[in-house]
């Protein structure tokens, strides 16, 4: 197995108590990143702080506080690695989770993109009664931001993530790529664990999803509309 | 009577289109033409009698009764609209734009955008509680 090949990008806003668990969750690889980067996407908490301490060797970058996609695409910007694997700062990879998508990549040469499969679980230091509460879903298929592996040659060739939408960024992006018409491979592994907590940050005004929803639909139709 | 499914469906009127979001199931479709005129009338609180009086009057080119029954039977299934009984419209109905009366009512359903909508959380936020349903 060949090390060395992949910068693993964690943008982070604020989550100074999961941080280090995403952190060594990409350093127990059993394919060894090249490089970890901790986006500090302008952290009141002393979340990169706290991360740069645990681990020396991680890489910092920080920014005035912009959003995830920009956080994303400046840690992206400044990988050393030939590959991007993204990373939320409060969600967790599987120890083969970049071993089997590099392997996926070098079995595949037309592949410019490697998903797998995501499920999402409830934060363990949270009550049992609170946990009790979540509904959670079952396993998905990662069209997810932590769940991919790419080139940063074809990461930069898209763009990058959209810094102007707040919502669905992930999806815009997903979008762009199938225009672009990137051979993506779906791996049918559960690679990756999406945390629920208390502090997930997600929007919850209806209006803006509501918005954000007829706002992505308007575009992608017209879009089709106009071939 | 009939009215829509939310809070699971939202739509909007772009000029004289509709578009309908299941951000529940990641679908979404678009209408025109009689289309969006009927969906305007039934979500009002209009009833099928009316609208295919209406679609009469305006001199629609279609059977307008099995067209609107038909169109309905959809919009239901698609759950886009749910059976509300006693529901009441507000006033008189308006009557239906001249033009366009030669089609009849049609919606289009498109789930290509259905797993990159599902994987998004936002899908699971609940106004109140946030995210993930509380039960």
């Amino acid at each position: 197995m060949v090390n060395g090949s992949v910068s693993v990008v964690i943008p982070v806003y604020n989550n100074e108590k999961y941080i280090g668990e995403a952190v060594g969750s990409a350093l127990s690889q059993s394919c060894a990143p090249l490089e970890i980067i901790v986006v500090d996407d302008g952290s009141t908490d002393g979340s990169a702080e706290a991360a740069a301490k645990a681990f020396p060797g991680v890489r910092r970058v920080t920014l005035p506080h912009s959003g995830v996609s920009r956080a994303r695409n400046e840690g992206a910007r400044a990988a050393r690695g030939e590959y991007i694997a993204f990373l939320d700062a409060d969600d967790l990879w599987e120890k083969d989770k970049l071993e089997k998508q590099l392997e996926a990549m070098r079995n595949n040469p037309e592949a410019r993109i490697v998903l797998c499969r995501l499920r999402d679980f409830v934060s363990p230091d949270l009550s049992p009664e609170k946990r009790a509460s979540y509904m959670l879903k079952g396993e998905k298929t990662g069209y997810h931001a932590g769940c991919m592996l790419i080139r940063k040659s074809d990461f930069l060739e898209t763009g990058g993530f959209p810094e102007d939408r707040a919502i669905f960024e992930s999806v815009e992006w997903f979008i762009k790529v199938r225009e672009k018409g990137f051979t993506t491979i779906v791996l049918e592994e559960l690679l990756m664990h999406r945390r629920i907590h208390e502090n997930n940050t997600l929007q919850k005004d209806k209006k803006k999803i509501d918005e954000a929803y007829f706002s992505l639909i308007r575009d992608w139709l017209g879009k089709k509309g106009g071939g | 009577m009939y009215e829509v499914n939310a809070p699971d469906i939202i739509f909007e009127y772009m000029d004289c289109n509709l578009i309908v979001i299941d951000g529940v199931e990641g679908l979404y479709y678009a209408s025109g033409g009689t289309g969006a005129e009927v969906f305007r009338a039934l979500e009002a609180g209009y009833g099928e009698d009316e609208i295919c009086a209406a679609l009469k009057n305006a001199g629609a080119g279609f059977d307008a009764d099995r067209a609107v029954r038909q169109f309905i039977r959809q919009l239901v299934d698609y759950r886009i609209l749910r059976e509300a009984p006693g529901r009441k419209a507000p006033g008189d109905f308006p009557p239906f734009p001249a033009d366009g009366m030669d089609q009849p009512p049609a919606i289009t359903r498109f789930d290509d955008l259905q797993e990159l909508l599902l994987i998004d959380p936002i899908h699971q936020v609940d106004v109140g509680e946030g995210w993930p349903f509380v039960k």
